[in-house]
């Protein structure tokens, strides 16, 4: 993402907070097919970040092409299109990051979406075949909400199923679980947690499990949400992912360093 | 034998000793990213937010890799070994160091690959310590003039295009003009200095093979080894089978040995073989990493990554130990085209080039200096005196003779003096002849040079040149002790070279040349009187009006 788009997307946060997005469903599924057409039509979502292009027109713009929205959500949009873009990519992703965000903030209570996301890449990950046909560039929009909707539709949220088929219809040839992955950190950003992968031979005791999210919160400063996966091939110990951070204590990763030193 | 007796259980017994030392370390926060895409040598990494440029990352293989470009949202790696087990979506690590090679004496005697580790089956290194590649030059203040010879045992050169200590003397010539031959001779010149134990006359060598066959860069180890000079020379290996990584930051691994030398006062010697293969290696990895190309299609930066280098070549100030580095990089031209990218920027970058013409070495003049378009810009104040007062007037009539060289075809029409001038210059030129791996000490080069100066080899047939040379010295080594004079003075006075000329003259009289007829009457200076007719004098007459 560009230097103009990352200023952009703090200044559209900074606004968002004092709309009330939250709370409302309608809106996050709007502004999550507005993403989806946006990343459909080149010539809405250039004309939309043209920077030369005069602000007002643009938010003129918005008003017509989704004048059967919620005004909350042409607001949003309207607040978006007004800022300045690097590249058109950025401005779509806004769109879509700001619809996770009212995602998250609109489900109901009880309802995990982060975790859920989680479970969701975890599934895409480990089918091959999945995987391929939801990063297909080839296959249509309509089949891949489809399969996303047959697949997910009776074990998620509504809230989740959401953000995952708008993954799908937007992306071409990319990883779907690392852009499941990434959604999921959003969304726990907006329900104001960290998320920390944390991998074991055998399942953590409530015990270890509370140590560890005390201790991330200690170093990193704000509450965590722990993604538990049980792996056999770390022998021991644990492995804990805070973003771009590993804190590996795992087995494996000894006996892969000492293998390392014999070689030398 | 003494090695059948360990046992297997010995073995296994130590291997446990081994792993019992094994100090896991404490699981601390480790950044990782993630390969998006490996090819050809070259790894697109996202993630690793806080790596550093030119910083070491490790892939979860073990493979070394140098952070090079630092782009938005990922960073474009060169894989530093094997890229074949570097698959998209592996973890890689930082290591939180910038790319250093370990320094120290024990380098000495050993072939080394451009991360330093040993290639000769020799054992460990004994490290001193370790020095970062990318390591700044010295500034202005930390420098001083160049003084002090460097003797390639080479008459063209040490006469007339002379190297000093920590001058950098560009070898330029197309392909099998015997470039490696100067700087490897240079080597072996080093070899009584280096016995003499002074620490002030030794010289540590340091040869940098870029991009050269294994077989090449074998026959020059066996080269040294033969002539004795390898237990004071370094050899920094990248083949041409190595990654283009390897090629482009061997030259950078040899200057961080030498620096570190030079910086403990001791004279280094470093011959970079050969910088256009480096370009041509850093050409590959920048092309790869997409950065834009320029002329000849080499990135904008290759002037600097060849100024950086030489740049290190220094001698420094007395306050910091009086060391020094000579550089005497290689570049290789095609088709003698000297006006090419590569050439022009290091001819620009030196302080002096050493011609090699392939017409000269067809020719059978070896080696094949074109001692008229090489200089040395700095050497002068480095020479030798002895060899200084005589090279003046060698120069003198290699120029004259290259002027005359022209109208050598019309010689029976030519004047006296223009005859004598044309067998001057052909002797003189064949004086310079010099097979490889021979390097004369810089008294038989006086001798020989003041020889030739003086008319001495006048009268001596063309092919019987060399030989008249060899058998002089021979004849003043043992008749004479001019050659010891000039070897502890190293200065030419009036008394040493009149005892040379007597011996000479001695020695000419004895001398049988190569059709068995003695030549009678040695040569000299003298030059035949002018017939009456010819001399006349012109007088201004004051005429009427």
């Amino acid at each position: 993402m560009g230097a103009a788009s990352r200023i952009a997307m703090e200044t559209v946060r900074g606004t968002l907070r004092t709309l009330d997005t939250r709370g409302s469903s309608t809106v996050a599924s709007e502004l999550l097919s507005a993403a989806s057409l946006l990343g459909s039509s080149r010539r809405l979502r250039s004309a939309l970040s043209d920077p030369s292009a005069n602000r007002s027109a643009k938010q003129r713009l918005v008003s017509s092409v989704f004048r059967s929205f919620n005004p909350t959500t042409i607001e949003v949009l309207q607040t978006i299109a007004a800022a300045r873009w690097s590249d058109s990519r950025g401005l779509v992703a806004a769109v879509a990051e700001t619809g996770q965000r009212a995602a998250a903030s609109s489900a109901p209570e009880g309802v995990d979406v982060a975790s859920e996301l989680l479970e969701v890449g975890r599934i895409v990950a480990s089918n091959a075949e999945l995987e391929l046909a939801l990063g297909s560039r080839a296959a249509s929009d309509e089949a891949k909400g489809a399969l996303v909707e047959r697949i997910f539709g009776a074990s998620v949220s509504e809230q989740t199923l959401a953000i995952v088929r708008e993954l799908a219809t937007r992306h071409r040839g990319r990883r779907f679980h690392t852009l499941v992955a990434s959604a999921a950190a959003v969304v726990a950003d907006e329900l104001g947690f960290g998320l920390a992968t944390v991998s074991s031979a055998v399942p953590l005791d409530e015990e270890h499990t509370r140590a560890i999210s005390e201790r991330l919160t200690a170093i990193y400063g704000r509450r965590f949400e722990l993604n538990t996966v049980v792996d056999a091939a770390t022998e021991g110990g644990v492995r804990i992912a805070v973003g771009n951070d590993v804190y590996d204590g795992t087995i494996s990763t000894r006996l892969a360093e000492l293998r390392l030193q014999l070689a030398g | 034998m003494a090695e059948s007796t360990i046992s297997a259980d010995d073995i296994r017994s130590a291997l446990k000793d081994f792993v019992d030392s094994y100090e896991s370390p404490s699981a601390g926060a480790t950044e990782v990213g993630h390969v998006t895409n490996a090819a050809d040598g070259i790894a697109h990494v996202e993630g690793l937010p806080g790596v550093m440029a030119n910083e070491l990352i490790r892939f979860a293989d073990g493979t070394l890799g140098l952070a090079l470009n630092l782009d938005e949202d990922e960073i474009g790696v060169v894989v530093l070994g094997e890229f074949t087990g570097i698959e998209e979506g592996q973890e890689v690590t930082r290591t939180g160091e910038v790319l250093s090679v370990s320094v120290g004496d024990g380098y000495l005697g050993r072939v080394v690959d451009t991360l330093g580790n040993p290639i000769d089956g020799l054992g460990d290194i004994v490290e001193e310590g370790r020095r970062a590649l990318e390591l700044q030059a010295p500034g202005v203040m930390q420098r001083k003039s160049v003084h002090e010879p460097m003797q390639t045992g080479i008459k063209a050169i040490d006469a007339m295009i002379p190297i000093g200590r920590g001058q950098r003397q560009l070898i330029i010539g197309d392909r099998q003009t015997g470039k490696t031959a100067i700087a490897i001779d240079t080597i072996i010149n080093q070899k009584a200095n280096w016995d003499s134990g002074d620490e002030n006359k030794q010289v540590r060598c340091i040869y940098v093979a870029i991009g050269q066959k294994g077989s090449t860069i074998a026959s020059v180890k066996g080269a040294l080894e033969e002539a004795g000079a390898m237990e004071y020379t370094t050899i920094v290996a990248a083949p041409a089978s190595d990654p283009a990584g390897f090629k482009y930051l061997a030259p950078y691994t040899g200057s961080a040995i030498g620096q570190h030398w030079m910086y403990q006062g001791k004279h280094v010697l470093i011959i970079f073989d050969d910088l256009s293969k480096q370009a041509e290696a850093y050409r590959a990895v920048s092309l790869l990493l997409r950065r834009p190309p320029g002329r000849e299609a080499y990135p904008g930066d290759v002037f600097y990554l060849h100024s950086r280098l030489l740049e290190r070549c220094a001698k420094l100030s007395d306050e910091l130990g009086a060391g020094s580095m000579t550089g005497l990089p290689i570049i290789e031209t095609k088709a003698n085209d000297v006006s090419a990218y590569i050439p022009t920027n290091v001819i620009s970058i030196t302080d002096g080039q050493i011609f090699l013409q392939s017409d000269l070495f067809n020719s059978n003049q070896r080696p094949a200096v074109d001692v008229g378009i090489s200089v040395s810009r700095v050497g002068g104040d480095a020479q030798v005196k002895s060899i200084k007062k005589v090279s003046g007037t060698l120069k003198l009539e290699l120029a004259q003779y290259r002027s005359l060289e022209a109208f050598a075809m019309f010689a029976s029409d030519l004047d006296p003096a223009s005859r004598r001038q044309l067998a001057r210059g052909a002797r003189l030129t064949e004086l310079l002849k010099q097979p490889q791996y021979s390097p004369y000490p810089v008294e038989d080069q006086v001798v020989s040079i003041w020889a030739g100066t003086k008319g001495k080899l006048d009268t001596i047939a063309i092919e019987d040149v060399l030989r008249f040379e060899r058998e002089m010295l021979d004849y003043l080594a043992r008749n004479t002790n001019v050659l010891t004079t000039l070897r502890e003075t190293n200065v030419l006075d009036d008394a040493t070279a009149a005892e040379m000329e007597k011996a000479i003259d001695a020695f000419a009289l004895e001398f049988q040349a190569g059709d068995g007829q003695g030549i009678g009457d040695p040569g000299s200076e003298d030059v035949d009187s002018l017939e009456a007719e010819n001399v006349g004098q012109e007088k201004i007459v004051k005429g009427r009006r």
